[in-house]
């Protein structure tokens, strides 16, 4: 192997010789590679016994190794050059200006999607504006998240998905879908549920305060629960003849009727792949059997006639 | 000066002797709840006679002689289970009308699962119902029967025998819903808010659970507080505990609609009231009222809010009988078979009615009857 120059003049003046430590580096990783040469070649400078025990072996392990070993040497005398130092200093540089100009275009980017988070974020502060929320509000925050999210949120989960398994994708979509409605629905009739507990409680608060001033307080304990248990069973009464509970109620069975054909198909869709028979084939066989046994029937009703 | 010791020893003494009482109590209580509790249910003997599918049909076996030529088939609801008629010795409405010398027979319709998902009104009515007719006619040799109908059961029992005069002698209805275009009640505003055939496609039956819940939430401080609470209250009564676990083990009891069923109930009858109407088709024939023509009961309950009167009351004006009889008790819906004192006036007007007509011998396909004027219903908004 040709050896590399030795006292190289330095290529950079002052601050950091890049040039003398590449040049180190060659030579020490030359001389590794010289001697694992020779021991492999089985022969010595001393003539001494390399480790290879087999001499077939050695230059069997030589041949795979040469074409390696003269790529090397071929590189590291290249290296040696000045004009590759330099390219090498000069790649270092264009890449440091590739790496600013990536940074650059990928904060452009970042900066082009928060303009569009912010118009999202101001369409939901006019979707707010629209249901004229105040303070904490009633039922009508449900209305609210349910057109915030079916509006700007929901939309993502309508990306029409890619690819071989691009069907189950959708499925899985429609079924977080279908679950995050379902929750926000079933949020709002639980809610109508508890109205009738807070508004009851505020009446015998009410009553209680006004026997107090009086002097009427009962005294055996039941009475004040006879008191609270009316009021509860009135407020529940006119909850359900209201317009909003039917609402709420047509709602949330709609919702939950939608969620659960959308998770039954993902089971369905799992079960399949485990070769299990699942519901929809069920119902066939069954819709089978009902119209056999309905068919058979009539035919039995004509044959006893005809007797 | 103010003597404040007194209050506080009467108040300190109100603690101790309610605290006696309340381990007393807990005492008592514990002794009820893990002693020996006869809870069992519909212990009334009888014999399967009859069986199609899942529905069953009953004889029960009286220790009394049948006095009654013509035997009674009840028919119970498709909603939780006909074992309420039979629900504890000393109120059971089955051993009453085997005390008054009835033949009887009662329909159970088992517990419908996903394969009968099909099952329309008019497998249940012009079907099974038909079917186990038949086969009481045959058995007993017989022309006709006597109907008796509880709750939608009622309802189909009219729906028979308007398509089957022929096969009915007498028919009594009780808590039946007939006339859904009324505001009363309030499953029949609610049931307008549903979309049932969504409802079906996705669950297939209607689960017996989910109309629990429904129900439960006809009253909740009642049915889910109130009641409870008072359980606590008598906890140390053992026939208090007994009669309660009874109840829970019938309420709680709920085998699941058949869809199909479920999806015709609310949608022809609950949504477009077409029974009452006269616009209700099952098996492709109309279910003309006019033709029910066999001496009818019709009882229901004032403070029923399951079944309001205002579902009931239209049936008798409806029909082509002129031997009709409304009967409204002061009760609910089941206090009408399992309250003590209505059970002393429901059975045996019922019994007597039957008795009254079981010698006669009416043939409607011969003998002119003298019809009422047909009311019209009033028109329902779908």
């Amino acid at each position: 192997m040709e050896k590399p120059r030795e006292n190289r003049e330095s290529s950079i003046e002052g601050g950091i010789d890049s040039e003398q430590i590449i040049n180190t580096w060659i030579d020490n990783a030359s001389r590794i590679w010289d001697s694992v040469e020779k021991k492999m070649k089985n022969t010595s400078e001393n003539g001494e016994e390399t480790i290879f025990k087999s001499r077939d072996a050695a230059k069997n392990a030589y041949k795979a190794w040469e074409p390696a070993m003269k790529t090397w040497n071929e590189f590291a005398s290249k290296m040696n050059k000045k004009e590759m130092i330099e390219n090498i200093m000069e790649n270092n540089r264009a890449g440091t200006e590739n790496f600013h100009k990536i940074l650059k275009s990928g904060l452009e980017g970042f900066s082009f999607f928060q303009k569009r988070w912010m118009e999202s974020a101001k369409n939901i502060h006019g979707i707010f504006k629209e249901h004229r929320i105040e303070g904490m509000g009633g039922s009508e925050i449900f209305d609210l998240f349910t057109d915030i999210y079916q509006k700007e949120i929901g939309k993502f989960l309508s990306i029409p998905p890619l690819g071989l398994s691009r069907e189950y994708q959708a499925k899985l979509q429609q079924m977080i879908d279908k679950s995050n409605i379902f929750h926000v629905k079933l949020m709002e009739f639980l809610y109508f549920l508890y109205i009738p507990f807070e508004k009851s409680f505020k009446v015998v608060q009410d009553s209680l305060a006004s026997m107090a001033d009086e002097g009427a307080l009962p005294e055996d304990s039941k009475e004040y629960y006879q008191m609270w248990l009316k009021q509860l069973e009135n407020h529940y009464m006119s909850l359900f003849k209201s317009n909003e509970y039917r609402t709420a109620l047509g709602k949330v069975v709609d919702a939950m009727s939608d969620f659960m054909a959308a998770r039954q198909q993902i089971i369905q869709d799992s079960m399949k792949a485990f070769g299990i028979p699942v519901e929809n084939d069920l119902d066939e066989l069954y819709k089978d059997i009902y119209s056999l046994k309905k068919r058979i029937r009539v035919l039995e009703r004509e044959a006893e006639k005809n007797s | 000066m103010l003597n404040i010791n007194e209050p506080i020893h009467k108040t300190l003494n109100n603690i101790a002797e309610n605290t006696e009482m309340m381990w007393n109590f807990a005492d008592d209580a514990a002794d009820v709840l893990l002693g020996d509790l006869n809870t069992e249910i519909a212990e009334t003997p009888y014999d399967i006679v009859y069986q199609q599918d899942r529905v069953k049909v009953k004889y029960y076996r009286s220790e009394a002689p049948v006095k009654m030529k013509t035997p009674l088939l009840i028919v119970y609801a498709l909603i939780n289970r006909e074992t309420m008629l039979d629900l504890q010795p000393g109120r059971s409405v089955v051993k009453s009308f085997l005390e008054k010398g009835h033949d009887l027979y009662m329909i159970d319709w088992g517990y419908p699962t996903r394969k009968d998902r099909y099952m329309s009104i008019d497998d249940h009515v012009n079907g099974y119902m038909d079917d186990v007719v038949n086969f009481i006619l045959k058995r007993e040799g017989i022309q006709k029967i006597n109907l008796m109908g509880i709750c939608m059961g009622g309802t189909f029992c009219v729906m028979y025998s308007a398509l089957h005069p022929e096969k009915v002698k007498n028919l009594v209805t009780t808590v039946a819903p007939t006339n859904f275009d009324t505001d009363q009640g309030l499953l029949h505003s609610w049931m307008k808010s549903v979309d049932v055939d969504r409802l079906m496609d996705t669950l297939g039956n209607m689960p017996g659970d989910l109309m629990n819940f429904g129900f439960l939430l006809l009253n909740p401080a009642r049915l889910m507080i109130d009641k409870y609470q008072s359980f606590v209250e008598n906890m140390n009564s053992k026939d208090f505990v007994e009669n309660f676990v009874r109840m829970e083990k019938w309420i709680f009891d709920s085998p699941d609609v058949p869809g199909e069923t479920f999806r015709e109930f609310i949608k022809e009858c609950y949504q477009q009231n077409k029974l009452i109407t006269n616009q209700l088709e099952l098996g492709g024939r109309l279910v003309d009222l006019r033709n029910l023509t066999m001496p009818l009961l019709n009882i229901y309950g004032k403070f029923d809010h399951l079944v309001p009167p205002g579902a009931c009351e239209k049936l008798t004006s409806a029909v082509g009988s002129t031997d009709v009889e409304d009967v409204c008790i002061d009760t609910g819906h089941i206090g009408i078979y399992v309250s003590s004192k209505c059970q002393r006036e429901f059975t045996p007007k019922i019994s007597a009615w039957l008795s009254e007509r079981d010698g006669e011998t009416v043939n409607n396909d011969t003998k002119p009857v003298k019809k009422k004027p047909v009311k019209k219903a009033p028109a329902m908004d779908n």
